[in-house]
């Protein structure tokens, strides 16, 4: 089985951007190894998939894909080799095919769930309404992060007031602004079976080349 | 009148894989139908259609058996009072869909739609709120956007979703009730002197 090419990174490739509104109508597809997404009484994600024992708090930074074009026959292509997804790529170097069993196994069971980009850039602004505190709220932003071995990797992460980048929960916020946090996400999380898919847009080459 | 009684005793059966046990008798011991007076009932509502109530213990106690480990240093009474209060307050405004999560971060969440709004009520049991057995954070969204976030004690956040979305009267909920009969099959013992 050969890891499929189309998501390596290539050299003339540049980052993404979208601040701008430029991946409108696009959304991000998060995988997981476990089909059984959304709660059946909530109907809502679970929330397992929001936030991962012993990783507590791990939505502050949240792994995903640009869907259409990491697509959803990628994937079951499992990368194990830290080297290849642990670090962002450089936007320079040349990339190495994976090898199968070296680098990546084949894993066929898994799930997986979207988010419009559209909904976290319109709607998502947590207020917080302790007094101590001014106006303070979480913003998510979405950050193009390619790795070695997946040029189409996002992430999913939030800024504070201040336009810091926020990676714990702060204690003056702690439980409201998890919980707030997690609604946003389960309100904006949905199944394949709710996406439009002749409403996805293609990516213009531009936007990367 | 359906009650939901605490158990006597926290100290649960697992099996050899540690996995909790409740079998049928502990089920039934949750759930008590028709008037009988209990001391310890924490979930008492005879203005509550049981077709919606019983989905929700249900799933209420199959979470808490894969999870309970997530609630070990929480009394049970605790954790059964914030669902009972927490379903209790959100069915009374009759909405048009209500589930319930007991969570692997060991938190009890519970959403519901009522007309536009999209009610997400989380209930902590590790905070710091004096004199409160749980922390309560609601956030309700219309037409997608955020119009009520809100962290305190029980009563506190209650009083400020009413404030949004106000509480049907009794007698209002009663014309729901036959107008909606059919429609969510209630059953005509629902219906009692005391509802009325």
């Amino acid at each position: 089985m050969e890891y499929p090419q189309d998501l390596l990174p290539k050299i003339g490739y540049r980052r993404i951007e979208s601040e701008n509104g430029e991946l409108t109508g696009f959304y991000l597809m998060r995988s997981t190894n476990n089909p059984d997404i959304f709660d059946k009484s909530t109907e809502k994600l679970k929330d397992e998939f929001l936030e991962e024992q012993g990783q507590e708090y791990r939505f502050f930074t949240w792994s995903c894909n640009l869907y259409n074009c990491f697509d959803i026959v990628h994937i079951p292509f499992k990368v194990h080799n830290k080297d290849l997804t642990n670090c962002e790529w450089d936007f320079e170097s040349e990339v190495d095919i994976p090898l199968i069993n070296k680098d990546f196994e084949i894993d066929e069971f898994f799930g997986q769930y979207f988010i419009l980009i559209d909904d976290l850039f319109i709607n998502t602004q947590i207020p917080h309404n302790k007094a101590k505190v001014v106006n303070p709220y979480a913003k998510p932003f979405v950050y193009h992060s390619p790795n070695k071995c997946n040029f189409w990797h996002f992430e999913l992460k939030w800024k504070d007031q201040d336009g810091v980048i926020i990676n714990r929960n702060k204690s003056e916020w702690k439980n409201n602004l998890l919980s707030t946090m997690k609604s946003f996400l389960r309100e904006s999380c949905i199944p394949i079976e709710d996406i439009d898919q002749t409403s996805v847009p293609i990516l213009s080459s531009e936007l990367f080349c | 009148m359906i009650a939901l009684e605490i158990p006597p005793t926290q100290n649960f059966i697992q099996n050899e894989n540690m996995e909790l046990v409740l079998n049928e008798e502990h089920v039934k011991n949750f759930v008590i139908f028709e008037n009988q007076p209990r001391k310890n009932k924490v979930f008492n509502s005879n203005k509550l259609d049981i077709n919606r109530v019983l989905p929700l213990i249900e799933k209420f106690i199959s979470d808490f058996k894969l999870n309970f480990r997530q609630f070990e240093e929480v009394k049970f009474e605790t954790v059964i009072s914030a669902f009972a209060k927490s379903i209790s307050k959100i069915l009374l405004y009759n909405p048009d869909k209500i589930g319930v999560e007991l969570t692997k971060s060991g938190t009890l969440y519970v959403y519901s739609l009522i007309s536009n709004y999209k009610i997400h009520f989380e209930v902590f049991f590790n905070h710091n709120i004096i004199d409160e057995p749980f922390e309560c954070v609601v956030n309700i969204f219309e037409n997608r956007s955020l119009v009520l976030n809100k962290n305190g004690g029980f009563s506190e956040v209650i009083k400020e979703i009413e404030e949004l979305i106000p509480t049907a009267s009794n007698e209002e909920l009663y014309l729901t009730y036959i107008n909606n009969n059919s429609a969510y099959g209630i059953s005509s013992r629902f219906i009692t002197e005391d509802w009325i």
